[in-house]
């Protein structure tokens, strides 16, 4: 039942950042889609804003799948983001625990809304 | 006890990748925009509009910077995206280079002041990959056989023969479209992989005295899949044949292969102040036959092999990472030291410093059997992880 929960809220979160009017803020698709991409690579959520991902602890085929993941997410909610998998990778490498804040806050930073 | 090893090292892995390597190479998923990402202190002074090249074996892709976008801290690096290349040639939406994947190289060039400079890269995610090569010299080995009397009689007494060596080397790796994939799905969830690779390293010499290792090797990897209770699993099958021309023994092998997550088992937090978060118990599984001809004897039997790998944080500073992993080998003359079963179990406890920390205390114990050359291992190691001790500098 707790899965259930889980899925539940995913899918809620997505749906609320599905086609945002223009000028929407970046950052809560950002924290959305990471959400969604630690999913992809098997951690569901839901995720508090606190909690540390430790990039140590995800291998770089990991990384890859869940910037793609995040990728495939801002770009579904009308927004252009660069490749995000080199990013991931040397967070790997540096075994970086990062928040899942201060991780869409960075992700927000290089989001373009798309022409 | 004579079994025991115990080691107090420093561990320079981290510090060798990262001055091997500056920065890394990806292509963005949907609009294949090429990406080069660096810690900032390693960034390249470029900005929007500069003239670049990219050289990836023998593919120079040239371009212009269409953006520089630094983070702060506590991701501090630098996103250079660029424009798209006009020679850049996608496959499914993967960048086909024509470079030997395994060096995983590629380089940067840019201008700065008038002055041309580069930049190390590796490369990131999936590429399409084809590579040859032919390298054709003299090979010498001396005959040693009489050298026990000391260095100097050995150097008179040895005995010369040369030889002409052949090395050729070519692969392939190629993602491949699979049918009902979703189209915006990640890459490794809709593209089938197969390998090839051709090994030649022989000389025309016979005798034990020259190398005489050939091999042919093909694989193929479906996409991976994620349902009921597995995430990302792939399936593969894999065939190998090694022979050695000269003498005649050859060795060949054909396994299938399974690996994944399963995220039933989420990674375990016990006394964190702060959830953290990390992948699941992975699996991976592999089972086939193995037949052999070593100096006329013929045998055959098959080999599997099962591991596992589960991470626990603990109070606010540690991980801890289990590893188990069993190899099966009922090849039917295999040597007499090496055992039917062979089980290694490992447990590596990381103690993180901060995020700023440039060290990770590190300790391991392996007990189990560990492959033909020692009957059983048991190896205790104690150690500190340097992280990203250096930046390479140019």
């Amino acid at each position: 039942m707790a899965v259930l929960g889980d899925k539940m809220h995913t899918t809620a979160t997505l749906l609320s950042f599905a086609n945002p009017p223009a000028g929407t803020d970046p950052a809560p698709i950002a924290l959305g889609c990471i959400e969604s991409g630690l999913d992809k690579i098997g951690i569901p959520g839901p995720h508090q804003p606190s909690d540390l991902i430790d990039f140590g602890a995800i291998d770089e085929d990991s990384c890859v799948d869940f910037a793609q993941a995040v990728e495939i997410c801002i770009g579904e909610n009308g927004f252009f983001v660069p490749s995000l998998a080199g990013s991931f990778v040397l967070l790997h490498e540096k075994g970086t625990a990062i928040t899942v804040a201060n991780l869409a806050s960075a992700i927000a930073v290089l989001m373009k809304p798309k022409a | 006890m004579k079994n025991c090893v115990v080691a107090l090292s420093l561990l320079l892995a981290s510090f060798t990748a990262s001055a091997d390597c500056t920065g890394k190479l990806s292509v963005g998923v949907q609009q294949q925009t090429i990406t080069a990402t660096f810690p900032t202190s390693d960034a390249p002074a470029v900005k929007h509009g500069d003239p670049v090249s990219l050289t990836i074996g023998d593919t120079v892709l040239k371009t212009t910077v269409a953006d520089v976008t630094e983070l702060p801290a506590p991701v501090s690096q630098t996103l250079i995206t660029f424009d798209p290349p006009a020679g850049a040639k996608f496959e499914n939406g993967v960048l086909k280079v024509d470079a030997d994947i395994g060096s995983n190289a590629a380089k940067l060039a840019f201008s700065e002041g008038g002055e041309d400079k580069s930049a190390d890269l590796c490369l990131v995610g999936q590429f399409n990959s084809t590579a040859h090569s032919l390298t054709v010299g003299a090979a010498s080995a001396s005959d040693n056989s009489s050298s026990q009397a000391g260095a100097a009689a050995s150097d008179a007494g040895a005995t010369q023969d040369t030889a002409t060596r052949i090395q050729y080397k070519a692969s392939s790796r190629r993602f491949r479209e699979a049918q009902n994939a979703k189209p915006d799905d990640i890459l490794s969830a809709r593209l089938a992989m197969t390998e090839f690779a051709v090994s030649i390293d022989t000389t025309n010499k016979k005798g034990e005295k020259f190398v005489d290792d050939n091999s042919f090797r093909a694989g193929y990897y479906t996409p991976r899949r994620s349902g009921f209770i597995f995430n990302r699993v792939r399936f593969g099958v894999a065939a190998q044949h090694s022979r050695a021309f000269h003498v005649g023994d050859h060795n060949s092998d054909a396994t299938l292969a399974l690996d994944g997550w399963l995220p039933f088992f989420r990674a375990f937090n016990f006394g964190t102040p702060q959830k953290r978060l990390a992948l699941p118990l992975s699996f991976r599984l592999s089972a086939g036959n193995r037949w052999q001809d070593v100096s006329g004897v013929n045998s055959h039997g098959p080999v599997a092999e099962w591991a596992f790998l589960y991470h626990v944080y603990l109070l606010s500073d540690y991980r801890l990472d289990l590893e188990h992993r069993t190899v099966f080998n009922d090849v039917k003359e295999r040597p007499a030291t090496t055992p039917r079963t062979q089980h290694t179990w490992k447990a590596s406890l990381f103690m993180f410093l901060g995020d700023d920390s440039r060290f990770n205390a590190v300790a391991s114990y392996e007990n189990g059997h560990s492959g033909p050359v020692f009957t059983q291992l048991r190896q205790y190691f104690l150690g500190v992880g340097v992280k990203n001790l250096f930046g390479s500098i140019k």
